[in-house]
């Protein structure tokens, strides 16, 4: 992407997220308030069963939250970015990609904003910080890649297949419950176990427990993650690039 | 920086066709394809531009002016041909479109610095950006705060200082206030001066004139005229039609009678407020309005023939629109104002015989009210609401105008939806555009409350319309309108607008459009303002 293109993509993302924290009345609390609020649903609900097995579930889960509404919030954004801009797409010589990552970007910054708090929380809780933690850079790029490239197919799709939305909303919720969110693999049957371990996101959410535990993450999980991420954004790019006559002619 | 070589560019696209039964409809579901025709919206076009040259391109609307200029902007990809150009291009093509309305006047202008490219720091590139379209001091404003024509200075603004080598301009020109846009006609000629190229669309002859060497006409896709622009077909300068706007005037004695003869009651509104009249326009329009002191200059610039008789009579026009558009909304039914219909006054200006735009100053009203909340205007008259749609530009009203393709007004402001329907075109024709277009536009963007705008000037023997519609025609229109707005339980204040055909004459087909209206809707309680 040239220098032009890269200025547009932050701008635009920049855009996204001012006017997703002003059209709040809470602003940028909503942020940090969502993880929270689902953490003390699933806390209250499963600290009874899962807690004996896993120690620290209250962290456990909370990395859990995290690293999945990351995932949810910036496909589901994603998916609607290229309809949700087609005034600016059909007035103005914009690669299709920018105005997607764009939205990804938008909510990968609250990602942050939400990693910063629990790496506040985790310091004080464990008194001090791991050199571990810096594994959480490599594996969130990576994660930022699978979220970006899903986000590019996704909208690329939307823009032919208007049940694509409802379509996303159910495999989402799907994925919550075959993703170790507010589980632990270990009580799971060992064959769904394996399985779901070749899941990207269960490969992130594992990860990031290890290294903020202070544990370097596995190979294996790391190359799963890096592997997936490639592909989704090869796939994503090339769809839209492929598609780019089509998608405008469509908006 | 070489010239602009365009070499016969064509571009189709797949349209849809209506699904018109249940089983074309399943046969679609299930076998995942829609019935679609091919339609060229561009066919054959070639043109070469040197460094400095000026392109204007004309046509009436959905002739393939937007889609050539998209194509050249590479927005969008030709079907066939190639488009040759080395340099850098700036388009303003719908250029709200990049304007965040939530966001503030800063922010707003940062976001055009770099959408235009503008080199170096953005922050200071916006800070710039503001001071060029003179909004430093809105700076923390929001920009849904502004009026369209100063949320239009900031895109403007920062694609002159783009640096471009080609601009590409659609119809842009046409709007912002006076002031504004002479400067910017002058920055863009001093640009074409020292080498950069520029094409934009038109419906201006006169502008086409001034600004570009050469026009280049479309129509359906087809260039049907390229050549110098002082040569362009059809370019006189309109003749102000006063004669015919005074004969107009006389019908409304007549109907009054007509109407008091069967059973309808008229009643006098209260004129509307100077608070309600600035919802929509400035302060100096009002201040003349009050002041009452067009030049004999200014009434032929915009117009306003009589403006000593019309424009005090600004208040009572407006008010009569709001007292029936209020009725209507609170019965869900009717309201009706046989003198509203001010669709080409703007903001800062009358125009076209219209001193205020009591339509745009009734669903502000009515939207103040907590009345409505999606209103529309369906302008039937036969000239473009132009008024109407720049007004709508800045949100909360909708607008469609079906009207003659070309002639008045030379200047449009594109409505949500337009029907550029040919002179001439007679019973058939007119119909069939009329409720093709009425639907459509009522399935996109489902209004609440609808304000008709339901014209005679479409008639045969109008000298103004000149769409050659017959009486019989205007009545199936109005009974076509009024009977799907009451199917879709929408409550509508209908206007009337001009006529210029025989007071006796026109006085007939206003009846028959208040006729068609009351049938529509039963629970009219037969109450007419005046």
């Amino acid at each position: 992407m040239r220098k032009d293109g890269l200025r547009k993509l932050l701008a635009l993302a920049r855009v996204e997220w001012r006017l997703r924290q002003q059209s709040t009345f809470l602003g940028f609390l909503w942020t940090l308030l969502n993880p929270a609020l689902m953490f003390a649903v699933l806390y209250g609900l499963f600290v009874k069963w899962l807690g004996r097995g896993q120690g620290d579930y209250a962290v456990f889960l909370l990395i859990g939250i995290v690293e999945w509404n990351f995932f949810a919030s910036a496909t589901s954004n994603a998916l609607s970015s290229l309809l949700r801009r087609a005034p600016l797409m059909t007035n103005y010589p914009l690669r299709a990609e920018i105005p997607v990552l764009a939205s990804v970007l938008s909510v990968y910054f609250s990602h942050l904003l939400e990693l910063a708090a629990l790496a506040a929380l985790l310091s004080i809780r464990q008194g001090g910080t791991a050199a571990s933690w810096l594994w959480l850079i490599p594996l969130d790029l990576a994660y930022l890649g699978l979220a970006a490239g899903t986000g590019l197919l996704l909208a690329g799709l939307f823009v032919f297949y208007s049940d694509l939305e409802r379509i996303w909303g159910i495999i989402l919720t799907a994925g919550f419950f075959l993703t170790p969110v507010f589980y632990p693999l270990a009580v799971l049957a060992p064959e769904k176990s394996r399985l779901l371990a070749f899941s990207p996101l269960t490969a992130v959410i594992e990860s990031a427990r290890l290294a903020l535990a202070g544990s370097a993450p596995g190979v294996t999980a790391l190359a799963c993650l890096i592997l997936w991420a490639a592909a989704a954004l090869a796939a994503g790019l090339a769809f839209l690039r492929f598609k780019r006559a089509a998608i405008g002619d469509a908006l | 920086m070489t010239g602009l070589t365009v070499s016969n560019i064509s571009k189709s696209y797949r349209v849809e066709l209506p699904r018109e039964d249940a089983l074309s409809a399943l046969i679609r579901f299930f076998s995942g394809r829609s019935p679609t025709r091919s339609f060229d919206a561009l066919s054959g076009v070639s043109f070469e531009l040197k460094p400095g040259a000026a392109l204007a391109l004309c046509g009436p609307n959905g002739s393939g002016k937007t889609t050539l200029l998209k194509v050249l902007a590479g927005i969008t990809a030709p079907s066939g041909g190639t488009v040759s150009f080395d340099g850098k291009r700036t388009c303003l093509l719908g250029f709200a479109s990049i304007l965040q309305d939530r966001l503030s006047v800063k922010e707003n202008a940062r976001l055009c610095a770099v959408f235009f490219e503008l080199p170096g720091d953005p922050a200071k590139n916006a800070e710039a950006v503001m001071a060029a379209a003179g909004l430093e001091h809105l700076r923390n404003a929001r920009a849904g705060e502004l009026s369209a024509g100063m949320k239009l200075r900031l895109p403007f603004m920062a694609a002159l200082a783009s640096g471009a080598d080609l601009f590409l301009i659609d119809e842009a020109l046409a709007v912002g206030d006076a002031e504004f846009r002479a400067r910017c006609l002058k920055e863009l000629k001093t640009l074409n001066a020292r080498g950069a190229i520029l094409v934009f669309a038109t419906h201006d002859a006169q502008l086409a004139r001034a600004m570009a060497g050469e026009v280049l006409t479309l129509d359906n896709g087809r260039v049907t005229y390229r050549g110098p622009s002082d040569k362009l077909p059809g370019t006189r300068a309109p003749r102000v039609p006063g004669a015919e706007f005074k004969e107009g005037l006389r019908r409304f004695p007549l109907l009054h009678a007509r109407l008091k003869a069967s059973g309808f009651t008229l009643s006098e509104a209260p004129p509307a407020s100077d608070d309600e009249l600035l919802l929509v326009h400035s302060p100096s329009w009002l201040a003349r309005l009050k002041a009452n002191d067009l030049s004999g200059q200014e009434e032929t610039e915009l117009a306003m023939p009589h403006s000593k008789l019309t424009l005090p009579l600004s208040w009572r026009m407006a008010g009569g629109t709001i007292t029936a558009a209020r009725a209507a909304a609170a019965a869900g039914g009717l309201g009706v104002f046989p003198y509203g219909g001010g669709h080409h006054a703007f903001p800062d200006r009358g125009e076209g015989f219209c001193p205020v735009n009591d339509m745009a100053i009734a669903a502000r009203v009515l939207g103040r009210e907590g009345a409505v909340k999606n209103p529309a205007v369906i302008d039937l008259d036969a000239h473009q609401g132009n008024g109407t749609a720049y007004i709508a530009l800045a949100g909360g009203l909708k607008t469609f105008s079906a009207h003659k393709a070309d002639g008045y007004p030379s200047r449009r402001v594109r409505s949500v939806m337009d029907v550029d329907i040919p002179a001439g075109s007679g019973d058939e024709a007119y119909l069939a555009a009329v409720k093709r277009g009425v639907t459509d536009f009522l399935e996109m963007v489902k209004p609440d409350f609808v304000f008709a705008l339901c014209s005679a000037d479409a008639y045969e023997k109008d000298p103004l319309g000149g769409l050659k519609v017959s009486m019989e025609g205007l009545r199936k229109r109005d009974e076509f309108l009024f009977g799907t707005l009451a199917r879709l339980k929408i409550p509508a204040c209908l206007v009337l607008g001009g006529a210029y055909s025989s007071p006796e004459e026109s006085v007939q087909i206003n009846f028959n459009t208040i006729k068609a209206a009351a049938a529509a809707y039963p629970s009219f309680n037969k109450i007419v303002g005046v």
